[in-house]
């Protein structure tokens, strides 16, 4: 039908936030690169018309999420660490000694020292219902989406067609997820192929999930109270908003809707 | 630049390519769009065949062209040339010929099954967009038995897709069959009851049949649910025979207030024009005391309409006489006296949704004055457009009393067509300066609105776009010491800090102060659905995926609450065309959405919205009979019969080629309220008044009571009579009208006006001079079920 295809069509227009969110191709937009793959092995060297400046952009992306620079490292500090991968590449990498494992876990105490208090800043950052409603709100505008009346910001990426899902359906359903800060894989909340009642998921995806039809696709940014709210949260994820891209594969059961 | 057949223009060479190659493009670009990764052949919008014209006619039409002026000559053949070139598989309105490529591609026989899927899914698609239901319903049997014999099953959104395109073709029959064909004065109404029952329910009937098996497979799918309850009102039996589990009770779309039924009356006085998607024009365009009516449309195919207002009930079309033959193809039109010699002239908006396809010129049509008008798009320096686009608004920005022309267009994909600023020189010709000015936007605008939101007597822009955020322009005034007309200006994007950015997805947009506070407030409406499901949730109170619509309350300060829920407007409207004026004459404001989308599944109510007075809009689609389920396109409110209230006319008719309907003429039956009438002539300010802020302070049971009103054509989609047609209520006597002069920053005061009266008002002028006006009465619109045979097939 026209309409989907239309919407769909339409969508493609703002492309800018599905590369924000690593979901597409392209720069991200908020100016930093997507998370890349892993570095190339050395069996597999890169094509020399390959762009260096991605492999330039792999580099950032491995040091920003080990959050390397943030340990303070000098100029030939990061000279012998680069050395270091070359060396390995070429075979003659460096023994791994006590001296490297006592730095390594000297290392180790920083990285920890320093993910505790950005998770500390960034629970402040939404300890207010202000914070948390700009966050929200910048957020929703960056991303193209709307707000529900819950406080879920929502966009449809791709139209599906067909059932939709009420609360007392089970749904086959993928979504992988993303920290706040629109960067960070979160692995441990994905899932693929998912088969579960609508209401047994929390409360802002299943309110998600029923705005959308079977083969759509949706963004949705969950402020904590419609991920796991008061309750517990899982090992390393923020007390924070969530960003699922989520998947409507099948609607198994469905009643008819007095 | 001078235009002929043999003119170049941007856009050229790649038409030349496309007819070079279109032979060998056809397959891949059929292929393509079947699967998604092209285009499609239609944008959210639009359409239509063109009234169909006897060899006779023809001849005369043609006849007629070769006594137009020049300049509207050279304009035809321009327009004429770029439908000729034009790639009809790029083009929604022009489905016939996109079913005979596609069927000239499945006859090549080195087709895969999947190609041979993409390509026949395609074609049903088109032959339904076409009109040829019989042949779509055939289609969708040979996709099935192509799929069962390659051993590729349909999966359940596809069977679904299919479904729906079955029970598609059977309701289009129906409602041709009977909306079209046995065509009356209740002819798809929704809800559907009395005259709209259909009276040859073969179509309705097989729908229901096809729709019913849908749910029973697809429980959940609202597509299927929504038009399960539509064909059962058509056939006169919802909500009794819809099984309960499918039911949407009659509760969802009962009136919040009965604003007493208006009925249409278009084809009683010959307004009913059968066309797709266009603009209209409401104006006393000859000075006689009578509205007269400016229609288009939007193929290029598609001719434009001008019907004199005789002033006994009767029109007379003068489309001919007034030299418009050959200005086909109007999406949107927009009036003011751009050249201040106290007639109003017209500009013709082209191209918007066709994206790449849609590099076709504007034209603005010189009133002369004595009942003709003249292309004069290249004199005035406008011809250089040529960008895709469907609004534009006069105003005069830098307040030297000559209206300027801002034309926001469509940007989509790779393609930039920044936004234009046209500022009036003064002498009938333009300057495009919207790069030098700082508003040269990239955007996929849809709308955009003129009002003063801070009152300073410098003219804002709010802009509506479909991929991003809103742009409320606030006009600063020169950007340097250098305060001519011909200066720098400078406009500063405030819609964030205003808090009037939202929805994501928008459309039509105005400014209007519907509290009475003398602050002109925000109102924009979404326009981005899945499909009509996310329609049917919203009425059903389920979540949904639909773009809302937003009104904002202008703080006084320079920022705006959002009140949209307060208001009762925070619905999935989907409006395409909308305007707003006084239903009741109570002196507040009330505005008419026109609704859909391309798609025939699309099939809403165009809704009226009823304003309380007290911060509310009631919901009066129903009570009104306003709930028209065919595409609603540009709106107009105005006095057309001279009675003292506003009728609303509205184009009706989609994006697709079967997709037409006559117009709708909704006559206004009166509610006893007093009113004012009042025609500003600028002097130092625009001709047109454009701009020009009233205050009418009247006297009432409770005290004095203040209505506003600011000249203008209205909101983004349909241009409404730039006389003020104002609703007082309950006034006791009219103590005094206030108007502001935007260029002078004088405000007029005038005493004395009565109640119930037309008076013409000259800008300093000690008095206001009253006009005798003459009306005459609405003939009674029928609703009688015709006898008339289903449609020739």
């Amino acid at each position: 039908m026209i309409t989907p295809r239309l919407v769909r069509i339409a969508v493609s227009l703002s492309l800018p936030w599905a590369a924000t969110l690593g979901l597409a191709a392209g720069p991200s937009a908020a100016g930093a690169p997507a998370p890349g793959p892993a570095p190339a092995a050395p069996a597999n060297p890169p094509e020399p018309e390959l762009p260096l400046a991605a492999f330039a952009a792999i580099g950032s992306s491995f040091a920003r999420t080990n959050r390397l620079g943030e340990l303070g490292w000098s100029e030939a500090q990061i000279a012998a660490f680069v050395d270091g991968i070359r060396a390995e590449f070429r075979g003659q990498g460096y023994p791994f000694d006590d001296t490297a494992q006592r730095v390594s876990a000297e290392m180790g105490r920083r990285l920890r020292e320093i993910e505790a208090r950005v998770a500390r800043e960034h629970e402040e950052a939404f300890a207010t219902p202000e914070r948390l409603e700009q966050y929200m709100k910048e957020t929703a505008r960056r991303l193209h989406l709307m707000r529900a009346d819950s406080g879920l910001a929502f966009g449809i990426i791709a139209p599906g067609g067909g059932n939709r899902p009420d609360p007392a359906d089970t749904v086959v359903v993928s979504f992988v997820v993303r920290a706040s800060d629109l960067k960070t894989d979160l692995p441990q909340l994905g899932a693929d192929h998912l088969r579960i009642k609508v209401s047994d998921l929390v409360p802002g995806l299943a309110e998600g999930i029923q705005m959308m039809a079977v083969g759509g696709q949706a963004l949705l940014v969950l402020p904590p109270a419609l991920s796991f709210g008061q309750g517990a949260w899982p090992d390393g994820v923020d007390r924070a908003p969530l960003v699922f891209k989520l998947t409507l594969h099948e609607v198994l059961s469905n009643a008819a809707k007095p | 630049m001078t235009i002929h057949a043999g003119h170049s223009y941007p856009g050229d060479s790649v038409r030349s390519v496309n007819m070079r190659h279109r032979a060998t493009r056809a397959l891949a670009l059929v292929l393509a769009i079947a699967a998604g990764r092209a285009e499609p052949p239609a944008s959210p919008e639009f359409c239509a065949p063109g009234a169909a014209m006897t060899p006779e006619q023809q001849a005369q039409w043609e006849a007629t062209l070769q006594r137009e002026p020049a300049s509207t000559q050279r304009m035809a053949a321009l327009l004429r040339r770029i439908r000729e070139e034009a790639d009809p598989m790029r083009n929604p309105n022009r489905s016939t010929e996109q079913v005979q490529i596609i069927r000239a591609v499945l006859a090549q026989s080195s087709l895969t099954t999947s190609q041979q899927l993409e390509a026949r899914t395609l074609l049903a698609q088109q032959l339904l967009n076409s009109g040829a239901y019989p042949d779509a319903l055939q289609e969708t049997g040979v996709i099935e038995r192509l799929r069962r014999s390659g051993g590729q099953p349909l999966d359940a959104q596809a069977e679904a897709q299919l479904l729906l395109l079955r029970a598609l073709c059977h309701l289009r029959e129906g409602e041709e069959d009977n909306c079209l064909y046995n065509h009356n004065a209740d002819s798809c109404l929704f809800p559907i009851a009395g005259g709209g029952v259909h009276l040859v329910q073969r179509g309705s009937r097989a729908a229901v049949g096809v729709l019913t098996g849908m749910l029973d497979k697809f429980p959940g799918d609202l597509r299927a649910r929504w038009l399960l309850n539509i064909a059962y009102m058509t056939l006169g039996e919802y909500p009794s025979e819809v099984p309960a589990k499918w039911l949407i009770g009659p509760a969802c779309f009962a009136s919040d207030y009965d604003i007493k039924r208006f009925p249409d009356v278009a084809h009683e006085v010959g307004l009913d024009i059968d066309d797709l998607a266009g603009g209209v024009v409401l104006e006393d365009f000859d000075h006689d005391g009578f509205l007269d009516l400016m229609t288009s449309a939007w193929g290029l195919n598609d001719r434009m309409w001008f019907f004199h207002n005789n002033g006994d009930g009767t029109f007379t079309d003068r489309t001919m006489a007034a030299g418009l033959v050959g200005e086909v193809g109007g999406l949107n039109l927009i009036h003011a006296d751009y050249n201040n010699d106290g007639y109003d002239d017209v500009l013709v908006l082209r191209g918007g949704w066709l994206r790449t396809e849609g590099h076709y010129p504007l034209s603005l049509l010189r009133n002369n004055g004595d009942g003709t008008f003249t292309d004069v798009t290249e004199a005035s320096g406008l011809l250089a457009h040529f960008k895709p686009t469907q609004t534009a608004v006069w105003f005069d920005y830098n307040g030297d009393g000559w209206l300027d022309l801002f034309v926001a267009n469509e940007s989509s994909g790779r393609e930039e067509n920044p936004c234009e600023l046209f500022r009036n020189n003064g002498d009938g010709t333009f300057t495009e300066c919207a790069a030098e000015n700082g508003v040269d936007f990239i955007g996929y605008f849809k709308g955009v609105a003129s009002g003063d939101f801070n009152n300073d007597g410098r003219p804002d822009l709010y802009l509506s776009r479909q991929d991003g955020p809103k742009i409320l322009l606030r006009n600063d005034g020169p950007a340097g010491d250098d305060h001519s007309p011909r200066a720098r200006w400078k406009f500063t994007d405030v819609a964030e800090a205003a808090g009037v950015t939202e929805p994501p997805w928008s459309f039509p947009c105005w400014f209007f102060d519907y509290d009475n506070d003398g602050w002109p407030d925000i109102m924009v409406t979404g326009y981005g659905i899945q499909d009509v499901g996310d329609v049917a949730a919203d009425y059903l109170g389920r979540p949904h995926a639909g773009n809302r619509a937003h009104l904002y309350h202008n703080n006084h300060d320079g920022t705006f609450t959002d009140v949209s829920r307060e208001a009762g407007l925070d619905k999935v409207i989907h409006a395409m065309g909308a305007n707003f004026g006084d239903l009741d004459n109570d002196g507040w404001l009330d505005f008419y959405a026109g609704t859909g989308d391309p798609s025939f599944a699309t099939l809403i109510p165009n809704r009226m919205f009823r304003n309380d007075g007290h911060g509310h809009f009631q919901e009066v689609t129903s009570s009104g009979g306003f709930g028209q389920l065919q595409k609603g396109h540009a709106i107009a409110f105005g006095d057309i019969n001279n009675d003292g209230d506003q009728d609303i006319y509205e184009s009706v008719g989609g994006a697709v080629e079967a997709d037409h309907y006559p117009n709708q003429l909704f006559a206004n039956p009166g509610h006893g309220n007093h009113w004012v009438k009042l025609k500003l002539e600028g002097v130092r300010t625009n001709r047109s008044a454009i701009g020009a802020r009233l205050k009418i302070v009247v006297e009432t049971a409770d005290g004095e009571r203040a209505i506003y009103s600011t000249v203008g054509t209205g909101a983004t989609f349909g241009s409404a009579p730039l006389r003020r047609e104002i609703g007082l209520g309950q006034a006791r006597r009219i103590l005094r009208v206030e108007i502001f002069w935007p260029v002078t920053g004088l405000t007029q005061v005038l005493t004395g006006l009565e109640l119930d009266h037309f008076y013409h008002v000259r800008e300093g002028d000690a008095q206001a001079v009253p006009v005798a006006l003459r009306s005459f009465p609405w003939p009674h619109a029928s609703s009688a079920r015709v006898s008339a045979p289903a449609s020739p097939r």
